[in-house]
C-alpha cells in the first residue's frame, strides 16, 4: 500500500464521495453532520500514513 | 485562594492528619468548600461525592483515634478523571451518551489501593471525550479553563484532573494518558504528572480508549507529592533508586515548532543542569504518525457498532474522528505497530548514553480558547489535535515520562523527563532533585484567578 495504493480512494473527491467510502467500508449509513468532520479526518489520516510510510509530503 | 484557606500538599495533609493537628473530616470539608467556591470559575469538577467523601473522612478520622496508622495518604482528598469507575456511580468517560449508564459495582483497583492508604475521593473530574482531545472541550460539560488564565484551555484529556490539582481544590488526581493526556494539562497547568511504565500500574476500572497506549497516572503540585501516590498505585514501597548521571537534551524534533518562551527555558534548563549534550533521534515523525494511527484504529474499533447505531449521541468532534480511524485498514494499523520495533531500537541506542532525555511537553504556553490553533511547520493546526506533537512518539513506546513544570515567568510550560522502562522510581527521584535546585517548580495560582 503505497500513494498509488492510498487507504481511501476517493481522497481528491468530494467529502460526499470520501465519507460514503468510509460509510461502505463500515456498512452504515453516516447522518449528513459527519460528512464534513468524516471527510477532513480521512484525509488527516491519509497523511499519516503517507508520513508513517516516509513518502514525501 | 492561599489567603482563604491553607492549602496543604498531599505529604503535609497526611502529616497534619497522622498528628491530630487536623482531622481527615475537616480537610475533606475544606476541599468540598473549595470547589464549590471555586469550581464554577475553572469548570474542572463534574460531580462531588459529599456523603461518601465525610464518611470516609470519619473513618480515617476514626482510625487515628484508635491509635491505629490509616496509611501514608491519611485523609488527603483526591479527585479522579471522569474514566475511573467509581461505585454507585455512572462511568461516563466524558460522554453524554453514557450518563445514565449502569452504576459501576466496585471502584477501579486505583481508587481502591489509595483509599486503602487514607486517601479519600472527593470528586470526579472532566475530560475531553473518550479522551480522545488535548484540551477538554467537553461538549456535554464544557470546556475545562486554565486556572492560569481563564482564557486559555487547561490541556487534556486529563484537563479537569490537572486544573483542580493547580487551582488547589485537591492535593493530587488521577488521570490516564495514551498520547499526552497527563503530560500536556500537567505542562499547561504547572504542575507535576506522571504517564508511567506501560501497564506498570492498575487499569482495572479505567474505561478503555486505545489498550495498547493507555496508562493512568498522578497529578501532584510537588515531586515528593507524585512520588508519594506513585508509589502507593505501585502496591509496594519503592525501591532505592539510582540517580541519573548522563542528561541530555532532545533535538530535532522536540525543537522544532517551539515558542520562543520555550526555547529559553530548555536552555535555562541546560545551562542549570551544567550545559547538556543534545541527542538527534531519526525519524520521530514516523513514530507520532504510527502513534496517531494506532489510536484513530483501536478507538474506532472500540466504538465502531455504537457509532453504526447512534452516531449523533456523540461529541461531533470526537465522533467523526472515530468513524475515519475505525475505517483503516488492518494492515496499516500493523504497519504502525511494527515502526515500534525500528523507533524502539532508536530510543534505547539514546537511553543507553544518556540515562534520562528531556524533551518539552508542548510547543509552549496554553493556546487561547479563542484562537485553538497552534503553529506546525508554519500553519495553523487544531491544537485539541496536535499538542501532542512531543509527547505521542514517547508513549508510543510507553516509556515512563514524568511531566514537569519549569520555573519561568508567565504562563506555565513543562518538559517531560522520559527514562527506560521500569526506572520510575529513579525518573520521580530526578524530578524531586530537579525541583531541590530550582529548576522545576509548580506555578501558584494567582488569587485573582479565584475572585
Amino acid at each position: 500500500m503505497d500513494r498509488e495504493h492510498p487507504i481511501f480512494v476517493e481522497l481528491r473527491s468530494t467529502d460526499a464521495q470520501l465519507a460514503a467510502e468510509v460509510a461502505d467500508r463500515l456498512g452504515v449509513v453516516l447522518p449528513p453532520a459527519c460528512i464534513a468532520g468524516v471527510a477532513a479526518n480521512a484525509r488527516l489520516l491519509q497523511w499519516h500514513v503517507d508520513v508513517l510510510r516516509g513518502l514525501p509530503r | 485562594m492561599t489567603g482563604k484557606t491553607v492549602i496543604l500538599g498531599v505529604l503535609e495533609s497526611a502529616a497534619a492528619v497522622k498528628s491530630g493537628r487536623i482531622s481527615a473530616v475537616e480537610l475533606v470539608s475544606a476541599a468540598l468548600g473549595r470547589i464549590a467556591e471555586h469550581n464554577p470559575a475553572i469548570n474542572a469538577v463534574t460531580r462531588t461525592l459529599d456523603e461518601r467523601a465525610l464518611r470516609d473522612a470519619a473513618a480515617v478520622d476514626a482510625e487515628v483515634a484508635a491509635g491505629r496508622d490509616p496509611g501514608p495518604l491519611a485523609g488527603v482528598p483526591f479527585g479522579v478523571k471522569d474514566l475511573f469507575d467509581v461505585e454507585g456511580l455512572s462511568t461516563t468517560a466524558g460522554a453524554a451518551r453514557l450518563k445514565d449508564a449502569p452504576p459501576a459495582s466496585s471502584d477501579a483497583e486505583a481508587i481502591q489501593r489509595l483509599q486503602a492508604s487514607g486517601a479519600v475521593l472527593v470528586a470526579t473530574l472532566n475530560m475531553d471525550e473518550f479522551a480522545y482531545g488535548f484540551v477538554t472541550d467537553n461538549a456535554h460539560w464544557g470546556i475545562t479553563l486554565n486556572p492560569h488564565d481563564v482564557d486559555r484551555f487547561a490541556g487534556g484529556s486529563s484537563g479537569g484532573s490537572a486544573a483542580a490539582v493547580a487551582a488547589g481544590l485537591v492535593p493530587f488526581a488521577l488521570g490516564s494518558d495514551t498520547n499526552g493526556s497527563i503530560r500536556i494539562p500537567a505542562s499547561l497547568c504547572g504542575i507535576y504528572g506522571i504517564k508511567p511504565t506501560h501497564a506498570s500500574l492498575p487499569m482495572e476500572g479505567v474505561y478503555p480508549f486505545v489498550h495498547t497506549l493507555d496508562d493512568m497516572g498522578a497529578f501532584a503540585r510537588s515531586a515528593s507529592d507524585l512520588a508519594a501516590v506513585d508509589e502507593v498505585l505501585r502496591g509496594n514501597a519503592a525501591s532505592s533508586s539510582v540517580p541519573f548521571q548522563r542528561p541530555a537534551l532532545l533535538g530535532g524534533w522536540f525543537h522544532d515548532n517551539l515558542a520562543s518562551q520555550m526555547t529559553a527555558a530548555l536552555e535555562a534548563l541546560s545551562i542549570g543542569l551544567g550545559g547538556l549534550p543534545t541527542v538527534q533521534l531519526a525519524e520521530v515523525d514516523r513514530a507520532r504518525s504510527a502513534a496517531f494511527l494506532i489510536t484513530a484504529f483501536e478507538g474506532g474499533a472500540y466504538h465502531r457498532d455504537a457509532l453504526g447505531t447512534d452516531p449523533l449521541s456523540y461529541d461531533p468532534m470526537t465522533r467523526d474522528r472515530l468513524i475515519a480511524g475505525a475505517a483503516i485498514p488492518e494492515a496499516i494499523y500493523h504497519e504502525a505497530m511494527r515502526y515500534r520495533d525500528i523507533f524502539g531500537a532508536v530510543m534505547a541506542a539514546a537511553l543507553e548514553t544518556h540515562d534520562v532525555l528531556i524533551a518539552p511537553a508542548t510547543f509552549g504556553p496554553a493556546p487561547l480558547i479563542a484562537d485553538p490553533f497552534i503553529a506546525v511547520d508554519g500553519k495553523p493546526q487544531s491544537a485539541r489535535a496536535n499538542l501532542g506533537l512531543y509527547t505521542q512518539p514517547i508513549s508510543y513506546l510507553g516509556l515512563p515520562v514524568i511531566a514537569a513544570p519549569l520555573p519561568v515567568e508567565g504562563l506555565p510550560m513543562g518538559v517531560q523527563l522520559i527514562a527506560a522502562k521500569g526506572r520510575d522510581t529513579d525518573l520521580l527521584h530526578f524530578a524531586r532533585t530537579l525541583e531541590a535546585r530550582g529548576l522545576a517548580a509548580a506555578h501558584a495560582v494567582p488569587q485573582e484567578a479565584h475572585a
